[in-house]
């Protein structure tokens, strides 16, 4: 399997086990780089990757010059549903978008076992 | 510097370190899509989409002959690395006076031109590796093939 295809089965099985609560979901690197998604139709690949680098970005520079240490993940709220994007090490973030009223505590444990995946996958390649 | 490149240049730099402030790492996301605009306003129609090699070949032609915008332009293919040395930029001291203040050269437009005239031609994500001034009149663009 490629290197992208076991990165989106990673992202199969984050989705998965949110209950449908997550309806799509990147592997982006923090220079706004796509690595694997998972989206619904008539979202652009790049966009997300670039939009979701850029507020984790923003994140990480607000919590620098405001003394909040590691940005450990950066929400929005939207009224049709959220955009989270959590940094996961290896200058790698996963992006995910959610439902209206997410089960948010599943997603934020699914997220951290998602960034275990896929260090695992980078380990395994090594 | 050219009395007449000194608004460019201050206006790199500004916007630069301006971005670099204030968005820290997402600002290489912004270059990236910058880069991507200016490759689809000035250089796209330059390219000779039928290989690689001809693709890198017409654009830093077209930095050099078209836009004028660097005195030199080269490149070496190394596996999934591309080397290109831009020779006398116009935004030389813009590069200088965001290297002394220790800003990245994130913004380099003729790196974030290079990456979305990659992505194109090859379909493949590509990595800004380093943007380095190597000496006086210039400097060393590192692209990595990573997807």
């Amino acid at each position: 399997m490629s290197l992208r295809g076991e990165f989106e089965k990673v992202l199969r099985e984050f989705m998965e086990a949110t209950g449908g609560d997550v309806v799509g979901c990147a592997l982006a690197r923090t220079d706004g780089l796509m690595v694997a998604s998972i989206l619904p139709a008539g979202i652009d690949r790049r966009r997300i990757a670039a939009l979701g680098a850029t507020i984790a970005g923003v994140a990480g520079k607000l919590c620098k010059d405001l003394d909040r240490g590691e940005p450990l993940r950066t929400m929005i709220e939207g009224s049709k549903g959220n955009l989270i994007a959590t940094p996961i090490g290896g200058n790698m973030l996963l992006v995910a978008l959610t439902t209206e009223s997410p089960n948010l505590g599943l997603i934020f444990l699914e997220m951290e076992r998602a960034a275990e995946g896929v260090k695992n996958v980078i380990e395994k390649r090594r | 510097m050219a009395e007449a490149l000194k608004p460019l240049n201050t206006l790199v730099y500004a916007l630069t370190a301006a971005l670099w402030d204030l968005a820290g790492e997402g600002s290489k996301a912004i270059a990236r899509q910058v880069g991507r605009e200016l490759y689809e306003k000035l250089i796209k129609e330059h390219v000779d989409l039928s290989s690689l090699e001809k693709a890198l070949e017409s654009t830093c032609k077209a930095y050099v002959d078209k836009l004028r915008i660097c005195e030199d332009a080269s490149f070496i293919l190394k596996g999934d690395l591309i080397e290109v040395k831009i020779s006398r930029p116009i935004i030389a001291e813009a590069l200088k006076m965001l290297t002394e203040k220790g800003i990245p050269l994130v913004f380099c437009p003729y790196a974030n031109v290079l990456v979305a005239m990659l992505e194109d031609v090859t379909g493949s994500g590509y990595d800004i590796k380093s943007i380095e001034r190597i000496s006086e009149h210039e400097t060393l663009i590192i692209l990595e093939k990573v997807a």
